[in-house]
């Protein structure tokens, strides 16, 4: 049971960072670059433009609270195990990268992919 | 033109930095916030995300509340990076840090050992995830 908890978190953990990402970048491209300055000085005008852009907000939301099933997950097996799994979120990232914003992925990017789910699935029998 | 090779645009670089120093709080993040569990796995068992006094007694536990405070830092720097880097998969730079530097904050902090088998595939995920990121960087 400890194991499924542990599984389930990860997964969840990782679908709402790698879906969360692009819905941010996207939001991103609608507002354009942030001045850190004018940041620091006006921080309440930088939060209500944020608020504005549906995408940025629902990313927004799906990284914050995906520390819940990650901090199931740390509960549930060793640290140095569980966050490592979590990357996890790159497959998440990649696909919905691609629907989303449509980046295509490169070869090169495809076997660093492969590389990490790889690791992923080798540290899964360690989880066991 | 000239042979030369690009400067790096300072925003660019900015981005990775910010989100190189995102990795490293959410690796010291991360192990405190096990240790903040820790105290609550002994008296209850287990964490359940669904009993409200679990929580309860999480907040109430300094560490943990460094923990989070780590992790939320560490969310903000690589929540700023976004606006920086060109492309999304430009990034991954934050996990690729805090995967590297997560055996070694839980050794220190939680004296968890790591097997060969576990450097290795830990490896294969860091070099993963780097590459991932200077491959989107070329683009």
């Amino acid at each position: 049971l400890t194991l499924l908890i542990a599984l389930a978190g990860i997964l969840t953990a990782a679908a709402m960072v790698g879906i969360g990402g692009p819905l941010v970048r996207k939001g991103f491209t609608q507002i354009g670059s942030i001045d850190l300055k004018d940041l620091l000085h006006h921080p309440i005008q930088y939060i209500r433009r944020f608020l504005h852009v549906p995408s940025l907000v629902a990313g927004f939301l799906l990284q914050g609270f995906s520390w819940i099933p990650y901090v199931v997950a740390l509960s549930a097996a060793k640290v140095s195990i569980v966050v490592p799994m979590t990357g996890l979120q790159y497959l998440f990232l990649v696909t919905f990268a691609h629907l989303l914003l449509r980046e295509k992925l490169t070869v090169g990017e495809a076997l660093s992919l492969l590389l990490i789910v790889s690791g992923v699935i080798s540290l899964s029998f360690a989880l066991a | 033109l000239n042979g030369s090779p690009p400067k790096k645009e300072p925003a660019e670089a900015l981005g990775v930095l910010l989100a190189a120093l995102g990795g490293i709080a959410l690796g010291i993040g991360s192990p405190l916030l096990k240790y903040g569990l820790l105290d609550l796995i002994a008296r209850e068992g287990h964490f359940n995300p669904f009993r409200f006094h679990h929580w309860l007694f999480m907040i109430r536990s300094p560490i943990f509340i460094v923990g989070f405070v780590c992790m939320v830092i560490g969310g903000l720097l690589g929540f700023l990076a976004y606006s920086y880097a060109r492309s999304l998969v430009a990034l991954p730079v934050t996990s690729g840090v805090h995967y590297a530097v997560i055996p070694f904050t839980c050794a220190i902090i939680l004296h968890e050992a790591i097997s060969a088998f576990e450097a290795t595939a830990i490896a294969a995920i860091v070099t993963g995830v780097l590459s991932l990121s200077l491959l989107s960087r070329k683009r």
